[in-house]
Order: structure tokens, then sequence, then C-alpha cells
């Protein structure tokens, strides 16, 4: 279901008035009933609802019995996740006929890292029960099923259980939705046309110049929009049920250096990477040597930001884009080191209240940001022959 | 509490390698300069140590988020070893 449609906005409407008039707890088979029609015309084919219906018993499975077979249960999961994402670098080892099958299961990247996330959660104690019902609504709710934002289980679990009319924010819910519709359909949709163009004329070998800039401002302006526009509508409309999911977009644009730029930049995504990925592992290693934490700190950074750029998507550009995003981030790590061991205390105080460098710094850092963004929309043959046609016509 | 907030304050001046921290409840991670990421979990594997306290990777999270300050990691350290 396109979001910017007639259709989106009369479903949600229904959907509101539909769960106002359940009582209690049916208000939840309301949610559940309207969440399963709305991924069914984003998923038609009752092959993916199956192989969807597999995944989810699975995973939770998993969750009753989460100290058993931990890593067991975690390979298993993702290589299953990695069969039917068809990542195509895997090339290099099986032949493609293995990734030969027909599914494809809308939002199975968000739903591998919640069932990650509450399965380590499990295990630790900190969730306590994981019904079947609640977990395939947590999964499956219409608010996070197709692009996140990534929402904790206990705060889902806690809404979910009680939903009250009460919490609802029916006119801020609609004003975000409005402003979600605008970034998407207006702001975004017109970066998207200034992308295509600049594509169209460095194809054709026009203005190279005009073209490059084109291309390189005009997509991560058109993500941006896009993408925080689908945020701002799904917080919106969530928020009329009395569900508060967290934010995703912080200006990320404004970044001062890599690190800044991933506590503003899908926000849900890169908390996740880091409390599950990054810190685990850390804290893994620094727990039975602290003198190899630190030097194996900055790899563990960079292989954390690796798996986040591939998991964006199946083919070899978001590796590249994980692995440029991870060359980032430790160099900042490095950057921030030196400068603290030259400048001392009163010295980085100062240099970081500086307005100049602060704007150097976000200078630096969003052109950095935009050079990353220019392998993310296209396959890397397509991003070295676009990069060809430019060299060769300037 | 007093003596968990005197070892804890000496964990902080040892982590972030300053002598000059006194810990206050409304302090954040915005109020120390080295408090990052790598920090913070170095931060939390030597308290760890000094309490004989695990923390879990959604308290790990939690502690990380804008309206948590050292106050409320002196009450969840409080919660654990009493």
């Amino acid at each position: 279901m396109n979001l910017f449609s007639p259709e989106f906005l009369v479903f949600l409407v229904v959907q509101h008035v539909v769960w106002c008039l359940l009582p209690g707890p049916r208000k939840r088979l309301g949610i559940l009933a309207g969440s399963l029609f709305f991924l069914w015309r984003l998923m038609p084919d009752p092959g993916d609802w199956l192989v969807l219906g597999g995944f989810l018993t699975l995973t939770w499975i998993a969750l009753q019995i989460p100290r058993r077979l931990f890593w067991g249960w975690i390979g298993v999961v993702v290589a299953l996740f990695v069969y039917l994402k068809k990542y195509t670098f895997l090339n290099l080892f099986l032949p493609w006929e293995v990734f030969d099958h027909p599914w494809a299961v809308a939002g199975l990247s968000y739903m591998l890292f919640k069932w990650i996330h509450v399965l380590v959660d499990r295990r630790e104690g900190s969730i306590t029960r994981v019904p079947w019902s609640d977990y395939v609504a947590y999964q499956l709710t219409l608010f996070t099923v197709m692009a996140g934002p990534i929402q904790r289980f206990k705060d889902f679990q806690s809404w979910w259980t009680d939903q009250s009319p009460q919490t609802t924010e029916i006119h801020r819910g609609w004003m975000r939705i409005l402003f979600g519709l605008f970034k998407m359909g207006v702001l975004g949709a017109g970066a998207h046309v200034i992308y295509r163009e600049g594509l169209d004329f460095m194809d054709r070998g026009h203005q190279p110049w005009i073209s490059f800039w084109k291309i390189f401002y005009g997509y991560p302006a058109y993500i941006y929009f896009n993408f925080s526009g689908y945020c701002d509508i799904m917080i919106g409309a969530a928020s009329m049920f009395g569900l508060r999911l967290p934010e995703n977009f912080k200006r990320p644009y404004l970044a001062r250096n890599m690190n800044d730029f991933w506590n503003r930049w899908h926000i849900t995504l890169s908390m996740f990477i880091r409390d599950y990925l990054f810190m685990s592992t850390y804290k893994y290693v620094a727990t039975r040597s602290s003198r190899m934490a630190s030097w194996m700190s900055l790899p563990l950074l960079f292989l954390s930001l690796t798996i986040m750029g591939a998991w964006h998507g199946s083919t070899l550009n978001y590796l590249v884009f994980g692995i440029l995003h991870g060359f980032g981030v430790v160099a900042t790590q490095v950057y921030s080191g030196a400068l603290k061991a030259r400048l001392g205390r009163a010295g980085i105080k100062k240099y970081m209240s500086s307005r100049w460098i602060e704007c150097c710094a976000m200078l630096v850092t969003f052109h950095f940001a935009c050079a990353t963004f220019l392998v993310f929309p296209n396959g890397l043959r397509e991003t070295v022959a676009l990069a060809r046609k430019f060299l060769d016509v300037v | 509490m007093a003596d968990v907030r005197t070892r804890l304050q000496e964990i902080f001046r040892d982590v972030f390698d300053d002598d000059e921290i006194v810990l206050e409840d409304a302090m954040t991670a915005d109020d120390i300069l080295a408090w990052d990421s790598l920090e913070h979990i170095n931060l939390l594997i030597a308290t760890e140590k000094e309490f004989g306290v695990t923390f879990t990777t959604a308290e790990v999270s939690t502690l990380k988020e804008p309206d948590q300050n050292v106050g409320t990691f002196l009450e969840m350290i409080q919660s654990k070893i009493s």
C-alpha cells in the first residue's frame, strides 16, 4: 500500500474508527486485522505468507528456550535470513541456483533485528514472557512492519496489553502525518526529480559538473525526506492509537562527525547495532582482557558498521556503503583520540566550543555522508559505469 | 548510598582519567567530555568488577537514554547490591 495514496488515508481513518469503537481487549484484534490487511496489500502472494508464518513460528519457538542453543538459534535464523534475502555476494562461495527461490517477505530485515533483541533480552532475563500473540503483533504491527522504527519489545508490549483511547493524540498525530506526507510527496519527490535529471544528463554527457552535483546532493536529500517522512507518518499514525514510537531522525546532516551522524540518522537502527552488536562483542572482549579491548575496539566498530551496511540490502553496494561508514566512524575515533592527546582537556573544551571548527566539521561530515550515498541506490557496476562516464566527459 | 557514590566516583575518575570529577545526580554523558559509547562500556565493566554486579544489554542501553543520569545509575547499582 502506497503511503502517499487516498487508499492509505482511508484505511487509516477506518482503522482508527474501528479501533475506537471496539471494546477493551478487542482493540488488539482490530490492530492485528488492520496490520494483516496492510501487509497483504504489500505482499499478496500466499507463498510469501507461508514463509512468513514459518519464520515467525521458528523464531518464536527459539524465544521460549532462549538459553538453550542460543548461538545455534542465531546461526539458523541468520542463515535463513541470508537465504531468503538472496545476498548476491554469496555467489562467490555458492552457486546462484541455491538462492533461486520466488519468496520475498516484506519487512524481514526489521523482523530479524527485533527477534535478536527479544532473544538476547529473554536470555538475560530482561523480558520474562513472550506470548505468541504479543510476538506476532510486535513483528507485524502496521506502524513498524515496513521499515521501522525499531521499537523495543517491552515498550510495545506495555501498549499492546493496555490500549486506551485516553492516551491517543489525534490532532498531533494528523499534523505529523501531514508533515510526513509533505516531506515524502513534495520535498522527497522534488529531490528525486533533481537526482533523476542528474542521472539522465550524465548519461547523455550533458553538463557533467552540474549533473554530478545534482546526483551528489539530490539522492541524499531524497532519501532523507523520503525515509524521515515515512517515519513521521508512522509515528503520527501510531500516536493516534496511543502507541509512542521512538524517533528515528534528528537533523542528521548537521552532524559534526560520523559518530554524531549515526546518533542522528536512522537512530533506532544505530542504537540496535550499538547495543546488540558492538557493545556485546566489545564487552565480551573487555571483560576477558582490557589490553586486548583497547586495540580491538576499532576493528569491532568497523565490523559493526559494515554489517549494518550489508543489512540494508542483498547487493554488494550496501556492503561497500557499510565499509565506507565503518571507515568514517573509525577515522572519527582515531582523530578524536589524537586531538585529546595533543590538546589536553582544556584544549579540547576550547576546540569543541569553537563555532568555526563546528561549521567546518559539519561541512566535511555532510559531504562525506553524501559521498557514501553515491553507492547506495545503484549496484556497484552501475555506479562505476556512471563514474567512468563522468570522468570521460570531464 | 554515600559509600556507593564514593566508590563510583573513584571509578569515574579512573575510567575518564580525570581526578577533578565530582559526581552529582544530575550529571549526564554531556557533562564529561570523554564519555562516549566506548568509555560507557568501560565504565560499566569497571562498575561490574567493583560492585560484583552484572548489567544486562537492556540496562546498558537504558543508561544511554536522554533521561538517564548519574543519579539513576547510582539507584541501579544500589538496587543490584541490596
